[in-house]
């Protein structure tokens, strides 16, 4: 297997195996299980139904013992995926809260080296009484005022206050220090069920944004079979989200 | 020549010694207890069977708890949740059997066919003081304390 390209950022060997080849405007996202695991089953769905390539991986010493076998061949649980003007960084083990903190930080840079736009994040947010939600809302959170007029434009609305816990929280607040654009999708979800409602009312704001079409109906269709596939994943998820604390978003306001 | 007695004090010493080596097997027989309780409830929760546990979360909301459990592909008119003492017991049979085999070849002739489980609730509930309902493939049972 050729490597075309090979670079350590912030301590993970970011590898590709074939050319990125990303059409402008170019968009990374960015998805590790999290809350409803929204940003798993959406991001899965984008790379699934457009037909995004696996073109690299992402390697780091702590999570060397655990490989992902494609086709008899091992792979890293972090994975890079590309297809016309989309890169997907990508994981669906869940991964400790130090690790989380660092990868997200790495991507901004890897995004901001390889020339990418901006990183969107289709995530969730976790309401305490989803069940009886039936309409759900998308909020958003930007690292700059762009990307807030674009997520206005498709329909999503400001977080006016509140807490975020994990990952994407270091996402936006280091890609706002770095000067980089980066916005965080997040639709009302349950946190410890995976959630396909969440995550297709999410790529529907985000095919918005992003101007391309994207088939929601099968992953509806198909919700409940994703649910009990994803059951395992979503259990270990919790085990993180309480280590750190997740659920302090549940928290509606601050008290300065 | 010494005759080899043994005093008072000597017994005493030995019951000690007999104690702390009785307190030191119940402290390592309740480790290896905890430790097998763990591990059966690793190979319960990572292996696709007939029948599979399902996630659950519990909140406190003060005057009532409610269980949420995620039911999905779940026939709704066969749930049934009944408690012993302060246990919880859901059994819910699916709509139809799920053939884990054919998403991944090493669970063929595996067939997922009904949700099992059984909650330990901090208080114990009584039938006339809770309410239940499934909606949207999550079943709510709500217990006022």
């Amino acid at each position: 297997m050729s490597i075309p390209r090979e670079e350590i950022i912030g301590g993970f060997r970011f590898i590709e195996y074939r050319p990125l080849n990303i059409r402008k405007p170019s968009v990374l996202l960015f998805a590790l299980p999290d809350a409803g695991l929204v940003s798993v089953i959406s991001t899965s769905h984008i790379v699934s139904t457009l037909g995004l390539e696996e073109v690299g991986d992402i390697e780091f010493p702590e999570l060397a013992h655990i490989v992902v076998v494609r086709e008899g061949l091992p792979r890293s649980p972090l994975r890079i995926y590309a297809g016309g003007n989309l890169a997907a960084v990508f994981t669906d083990i869940a991964l400790s809260p130090s690790i989380q903190v660092m990868i997200a930080s790495a991507v901004i840079d890897y995004a901001r080296l390889r020339g990418m736009e901006y990183i969107i994040s289709l995530s969730g947010i976790p309401s305490p009484n989803r069940l009886d939600l039936e309409e759900l809302k998308t909020y958003y959170v930007s690292s700059s005022k762009r990307m807030a007029e674009i997520a206005e434009r498709s329909g999503a609305i400001t977080l006016k206050q509140g807490v975020l816990v994990g990952a994407y929280a270091t996402l936006v607040k280091e890609s706002m220090k770095k000067g980089f654009d980066s916005l965080l999708l997040l639709t009302e979800c349950f946190m410890e069920f995976p959630d396909p409602e969440a995550a297709a009312r999410g790529l529907q704001v985000f095919s918005r944004i992003a101007n391309i079409d994207i088939d929601i109906k099968k992953l509806l269709e198909e919700a409940e079979i994703i649910k009990i596939k994803t059951r395992e994943l979503m259990r270990q998820t919790t085990g993180v989200m309480r280590q750190m604390r997740k659920d302090m978003e549940y928290s509606p306001f601050l008290y300065a | 020549m010494f005759e080899s007695s043994e005093g008072p004090l000597d017994e005493f010493l030995k019951k000690i010694e007999r104690r702390m080596r009785e307190v030191e097997e119940a402290v390592s027989r309740e480790i290896e207890r905890v430790l097998r309780e763990l591990k059966r409830e690793e190979r319960e929760t990572k292996i696709f069977a007939e029948s599979v546990e399902p996630l659950y979360t519990i909140r406190d909301l003060g005057d009532r708890l409610v269980v949420y459990v995620d039911i999905p592909y779940a026939d709704t008119g066969k749930v049934d949740v009944w408690f012993e003492g302060n246990i919880m017991h859901v059994k819910a049979k699916l709509r139809s059997r799920l053939d884990v085999g054919s998403w991944s070849e090493r669970y063929r002739g595996v067939g997922v066919e009904e949700y099992d489980l059984a909650i330990t609730l901090p208080v114990k509930p009584s039938p006339e003081r809770t309410r239940i309902r499934v909606k949207g493939g999550v079943l709510e049972v709500t217990i006022y304390k």
